[in-house]
């Protein structure tokens, strides 16, 4: 087995300090007044530069636990710490990327899609016009500047949404299921931009999946959950592996899909290695 | 096959769906037809009154409404009740969209304020503001405070309703959004959760005005005031009780203009704002 | 109709039917409109209309409606009673054939007149001097501002006595145009008592009524205008030509309830009582129809200086040159003024 697989705790091969550390975080949300655990225990940590994927069944609490990290909901316990800080109200520190295509300000065209959140954060009125060119730009997005989202399609509201997100320069940038809406075409062909553009930007990327390909074929490290409440199943280190043609590629999605498909026995798939 | 087979949820173009053309009439543009159509009723209208003998009490003839329009505006009577008529008309609206923001911040910030405009507009909605003008010439007298206060009725609970809808209905993940690029308090309220419900506030704002402008003359006419300090419903009243009769169909035909006219400001503004926004369909 | 649309169906297609029907329509809704009007066509009628308003100025109606006087000497015929709150509200009924007979003040039957109305007066009714009752107000000059007056319409005898004494007193007719509130009689009179009202120009009895509230008089139209008359009955020419009996025979009823009114008043006063209801006493309605303010007569006077006035204003552009253009002929209406 070429696989390499680290638990959770042990610190990633890297020199630098984590990014972002989540140590035995428990996450949920309200629903009629009572709390919902999602995720009963995770630990796991970002250093700079690293794409995380969050792999796991749907309703495993992946989502949850982007949307506790982004700050929109409390932690129920563990901490959640960004740059040692674990005051974590919502920031352009670590833009989200939404799933949903609505998620662009309709009444903007493109440009000031892009403009408005950095004209929020300080920036100049020219500094935010020139970064917005840049990253529509590298997005593949300048003839697009000045129509309305409603005139684009689902695939290019992703690719500014995700322009957006970049323009403000996150520490950590939160992708939950950016492409989970798009047809399969569109789908691969904006997983290989954002793996050029995530490489050569070196953003840092906590990513939420629950595509096993998309998983392994962006990221570095693979987070995989269980089903709810969940805990962290294993993680699984795809660093090396970008051709999905690569034999290595689809040991890691059988090894990664065997994990998945073994969901209610969380125990079971622990000790499966 | 592929292009009739593409499903309801593509752009609302409309391109797919083939509008069945006919000849002739149905094959000349909108602003021919209309006009085509208005001057037909003009001849019908006037054809009527000249042929049919009825008293010119009774019925005025277009000739002698235009004349009446004219005369009105000339002699600055028609435009001053038309001014006065939307004076009031603007005080209630302004007071009437001050009362709907406090209403549904109350409602957006708080449980009970929330349960107090359900309770409220669900009271007063549906009561025709014109009813409460009795208790109101009782409170405020026959005064232009009366008017003010029943229109203010009229107005406040269609807009009230329309813009806490609007706000409850926002889409989450623009507001998170808005959240998550470092928006707060006031700010958000104003550059997300505003434009974000535009067309319902827009919406709320139009049935608010026609609200309004249906009520005012109404009033006026009940209100059976005289001279110079009336508003169109006087104007009507007053050439009423002076068998001045082309100057009652004048008043009307001011009344349908503006009624027009407003409603053609909301559209200007709906097609500048929401609908060039694709946040609403023509 | 029917016959036509059959016909129409046989020989053409939907289209033009249907603009047959649309016609066909049209035709029905003018008709209801025009002149075809029974009560404007010129023919005897079976069904007459009165209309009057309420109060003792319209006392001698009343007496013959109470005493059923028409319906005796009528008997195949139907007359109908109706009590309207304002003349403008008697004058539209008119001029839309729905009242053939109409009673009112003076203004609104000028303005008819003045507009092409073919009515004339046939009867009067009585003289009454008018008041413009105030609680506080002394002369006109204290009303002036912004206290609301109110009286029966902007074109009611009570308006044009208002314009007269604001132009002889103030220099200008209109002075009190924006305080003027068009109210019935009673709701004027609970106004001004409810202080929301600065003046009432009214008539006998309120006017006797709020001098017992503590109002005081502030003008009255004897002093503007002369005695004049009060209320009279007018009636459309095409109807009076092709309705004579009855028309001579009510005018002959006027002249007989308005006599014995004038001579008789104890003795009608219950009757009246009876006929107006509400609780009030034959010794009350007598105390009203003897008020000094209200005297019954037939002879109608002052239209002339009433209808010079108000074309001096600009509130009528046509009068006649002579008063007896105003009235029929007859044997109460030789000396019409």
């Amino acid at each position: 087995m070429e696989l390499r697989t680290s638990p959770a705790d042990t610190p990633a091969p890297r020199t630098s300090a984590p990014l972002l550390d989540v140590e035995h975080a428990r996450v949920g949300y309200e629903l009629d007044g009572r709390l919902q655990v999602a995720v009963e225990d995770v630990s796991f940590a970002i250093h700079p530069g690293e794409h995380v994927m969050l792999l796991g069944p749907s309703g495993c609490g992946k989502s949850t636990l982007l949307k506790t990290i982004a700050g929109f909901i409390e932690p129920a316990g563990g901490s959640i710490r960004l740059n040692g800080r674990t005051d974590l109200s919502p920031g352009p520190d670590r833009a989200v990327v939404f799933q949903e295509f609505d998620q662009l300000f309709p009444w903007f065209p493109v440009e000031r899609n892009l403009t408005y959140p950095l004209r929020v954060n300080g920036r100049s009125k020219a500094d935010a016009a020139r970064i917005a060119a840049e990253y529509l730009d590298l997005m593949g997005l300048s003839h697009a500047a000045d129509r309305y989202p409603h005139q684009l399609s689902g695939g290019m509201k992703q690719r500014v949404a995700i322009a957006r997100a970049m323009a403000l320069e996150p520490v950590l940038l939160l992708m939950d299921e950016p492409f989970g809406a798009l047809d399969a075409q569109t789908r691969s062909r904006l997983q290989r931009e954002l793996h050029e553009v995530a490489r050569s930007a070196e953003a840092t990327i906590l990513f939420v999946t629950h595509s096993i390909q998309e998983a392994v074929y962006i990221g570095h490290r693979v987070v995989v959950l269980g089903t709810p409440p969940s805990t962290v199943v294993e993680i699984l280190d795809v660093a090396h592996l970008s051709d999905p043609a690569a034999p290595e590629f689809t040991d890691a999605m059988r090894h990664l899909r065997s994990l998945l498909s073994a969901d209610d026995s969380t125990a079971e798939s622990a000790t499966f290695e | 096959m592929q292009q009739t087979a593409t499903p309801a949820t593509g752009p609302p173009d409309g391109a797919a769906r083939a509008r069945p053309r006919r000849g002739g009439w149905a094959a000349l543009p909108v602003a021919p037809r209309r006009a085509a159509l208005l001057l037909l009723i003009l001849g019908v209208w006037q054809g009527y009154v000249s042929l049919s003998g009825v008293s010119p009490l009774l019925v005025s003839g277009p000739a002698d409404v235009a004349a009446a329009i004219y005369a009105g505006i000339a002699d600055g009577r028609l435009l001053a009740a038309t001014a006065i008529t939307l004076q009031v008309l603007l005080s209630g609206m302004v007071i009437g969209m001050a009362l709907a923001a406090v209403l549904t911040t109350l409602a957006s910030w708080s449980r009970l304020g929330d349960d107090l405009l359900v309770l409220l507009t669900s009271m007063l909605n549906p009561l025709p503001a014109i009813a409460i003008l009795p208790l109101a010439i009782l409170w405020f007298g026959l005064s232009t405070t009366a008017l003010v206060f029943v229109i203010t009725n009229a107005v406040v609970w269609p807009i009230a309703i329309n813009v806490s809808t609007g706000f409850r209905t926002v889409n989450p993940t623009i507001m998170a959004v808005g959240r998550n690029i470092g928006l707060r308090g006031w700010r958000i309220v104003r550059d997300v959760l505003i434009p974000a419900a535009l067309p319902q506030i827009i919406a709320g704002l139009k049935t608010g005005w026609a609200f309004g402008w249906r009520t005012i003359i109404a009033a006026e006419l009940v209100f059976g005031a005289a001279g110079g300090q009336g508003g169109l419903g006087f104007f009507i009243n007053d050439a009423r009780y002076f068998l001045r009769t082309p100057e009652v169909f004048a008043g009307l035909v001011t009344i349908a203009l503006i009624g027009i006219a407003l409603d053609l400001v909301f559209t200007w503004i709906e097609r500048r704002t929401v609908i060039r926004w694709g946040m609403k369909s023509t | 109709m029917i016959g036509t649309d059959a016909t129409a169906h046989r020989t053409t297609g939907p289209a033009a039917r249907r603009g047959l029907a649309a016609l066909a329509s049209a035709v029905v809704l003018c008709t209801a409109l025009a002149a075809c009007n029974p009560g404007l066509s010129g023919r005897e009628l079976d069904t007459i209309s009165i209309g009057y308003q309420p109060g003792i100025g319209y006392a001698p109606l009343l007496l013959m409606r109470q005493e059923r006087v028409l319906e005796e000497r009528f008997p195949d015929k139907e007359f109908e009673w109706r009590e309207l709150n304002s003349g403008a509200a008697i004058r539209d009924g008119a001029i839309s054939g729905e009242i053939q007979i109409a009673a009112g003040g003076i203004g609104p039957f000028i303005v008819g007149y003045g507009n092409g109305v073919p009515w004339k007066v046939l009867v009067g009714l009585d003289d009454a001097n008018l008041r413009l009752m105030s609680m506080d107000a002394e002369s006109l000059a204290d009303l002036k501002g912004s206290a609301k007056i109110a009286m029966p319409g902007p074109d009611s005898i009570q308006a044009i006595v208002l314009r007269k004494a604001a132009r002889d007193e103030l220099g200008s007719a209109g002075a009190f145009d924006s305080q003027m509130v068009a109210m019935g009689h009673p709701d004027g009179m609970q106004a001004l008592i409810s202080g929301q009202m600065g003046g009432h120009l009214t008539a006998p009895p309120f006017q006797e009524r709020l001098t017992k509230e503590g109002a005081n008089t502030v003008v009255q139209s004897y002093d503007v205008f002369g005695e004049h008359t009060f209320n009279s009955v007018y009636v459309l020419e095409p109807f009076y030509g092709a309705n004579t009996e009855v028309v001579h025979a009510f005018r002959d009823e006027v002249a007989d309830s308005v006599e014995r009114l004038r001579d008789d008043p104890k003795g009608t006063a219950p009757e009246l009582a009876a006929v107006m209801g509400g609780g009030v006493t034959a010794a009350e309605v007598e105390e009203q129809i003897t008020s000094d303010d209200i005297s019954y007569t037939t002879r109608p006077r002052g239209f002339m200086e009433y209808a010079r006035f108000m074309q001096e204003i600009g509130l009528v552009e046509e009068i006649p040159d002579d008063a007896g253009e105003f009235c029929y002929p007859g044997p109460h209406t030789k000396d019409c003024t």
